[in-house]
């Protein structure tokens, strides 16, 4: 059961399109999804 | 006995690992609201006033006797105001309310189930909160505001809290996030009560396929990196008490049912709110993975213990109404028989059977009596 949405960016979709590099991936993904993820929990909260 | 948040937090994680806890916990839940209004505040002001929610917070974690901090905040009046909010509007008295809206037209379906996500932000949000159905430039930056307004509060009511805790010595808040059952989440939001009462007869594909459509979307929303037993999900339960069983079974059911696995699956634990009477479907909850945490608002505790209690956490079924109008012995003779019925063999946790909003939903006192008789007389 996975979501998707044309409106929603999962991390492996980003560490394609922005060339993350493997070395830094961890501390790229913590700086960078956070942000997708607070964005789809504030949707949420919008719609409950 | 002197107990401090390591030993409340203890009673909740013993149940949590089907163990026997040393007493009865007591989790009392209340609306900000309540607590504003308990303390004489004036709650068209305090409700913008997020400086104030801190004192609300102190407030609640000193004064009734819970072993969780009761003070909950789900309505936030700034970030409602920025949005132009139609879903949620305050009161003349300063209560938020959730008027009937309808965010998706029924003529809507295909696009909605084709993607949720999308569609709630180009369709429903706009329906819903009147400044974002504007430019896409304009709604950008409103969009903006708000997310920043609701990321700032939550971020301070969440920071003390965890310091009202320290210093009252109280256990975890239990909730960790929320969602909703998808059939609600169509019926609620989307479609309205109205809405989904006359889809269901006029278009019932479209309906099963919009609730597994969502259904992903509501399991992304209750799993989260600290979801835990002791973190859970909370998801409140709507409309199903005024369904038919066959609708139930057909439109409720798969769903909600596959939601519940997939919370499990994640490593999150479900926290329902069983609102109304579901004696019809205790049968269906005991289908559930065994440890989910069930509160109550009306049935029978007898056979909801027997049915459900064996496998489940029950909580709730203690009126609140009575705490409203009833003598403060009333009130412990109601708690005693309430404890009597489902505290045997544990899985147990006292809660009242709602969530305290207004001041007159129930007396402070009778609430601070009642947990108190609940802490000496609930000892295993």
């Amino acid at each position: 059961m996975e979501f998707k949405s044309e409106y929603y960016t999962p991390w492996s979709e980003y560490e394609k399109t922005n060339n993350v590099s493997p070395d830094n991936a961890d501390v790229i993904k913590a700086n960078t999804q956070t942000y997708e993820e607070m964005v789809f929990d504030f949707t949420m909260w919008l719609i409950m | 006995m002197v107990e401090n948040a390591q030993s409340k937090n203890q009673l909740f994680i013993d149940i949590d690992e089907g163990k026997i806890p040393k007493r009865v916990p007591v989790y009392t839940w209340m609306d900000i609201t309540y607590i504003m209004q308990y303390a004489g505040v004036d709650l068209r002001k305090a409700q913008w006033d997020v400086d104030k929610f801190k004192d609300m917070i102190e407030i609640g974690a000193k004064s009734f006797q819970s072993d969780i901090n009761p003070a909950t905040f789900t309505r936030i009046q700034p970030v409602y105001n920025i949005l132009g909010a139609q879903n949620f509007v305050m009161s003349s008295e300063g209560q938020i309310q959730h008027p009937e809206i309808t965010g998706m037209g029924p003529e809507d379906y295909d696009e909605m189930i084709a993607d949720p996500y999308k569609y709630t932000h180009d369709k429903i949000l706009p329906r819903l909160y009147k400044n974002l159905d504007t430019t896409p430039e304009e709604k950008a930056k409103v969009f903006a505001k708000a997310f920043k307004a609701h990321s700032d509060i939550f971020g301070q009511i969440f920071a003390h809290h965890d310091l009202m805790n320290e210093k009252y010595g109280l256990a975890n808040d239990r909730v960790g996030c929320q969602t909703v059952a998808p059939f609600d989440q169509v019926a609620d939001q989307f479609r309205s009560f109205t809405g989904i009462s006359s889809d269901i007869r006029r278009c019932p594909d479209k309906v099963v396929a919009a609730c597994e459509a969502v259904t992903p979307m509501m399991l992304k929303a209750g799993v989260k990196p600290h979801s835990s037993r002791q973190k859970r999900t909370f998801i409140p339960l709507h409309m199903a008490p005024y369904m038919r069983e066959k609708d139930f079974e057909k439109f409720y059911w798969p769903t909600f049912k596959a939601l519940i696995e997939g919370l499990w699956e994640n490593g999150a634990a479900p926290l329902l709110f069983v609102e109304q009477d579901w004696t019809r479907y205790l049968d269906y909850l005991n289908e559930l993975p065994a440890g989910t945490q069930m509160m109550f608002e009306y049935g029978d505790p007898k056979v909801i213990k027997e049915k459900v209690g064996k496998k489940h956490i029950v909580t709730g079924l203690y009126p609140l109404t009575l705490l409203a109008r009833g003598t403060k012995q009333e009130c412990i003779d109601k708690a005693k028989e309430i404890v009597d019925i489902l505290a045997p063999g544990g899985n147990y946790i006292f809660t009242f059977d709602k969530v305290a909003i207004n001041i007159k939903d129930a007396n402070p006192e009778n609430i601070i009596a009642v947990n108190e008789f609940v802490k000496e007389y609930g000892v295993y």
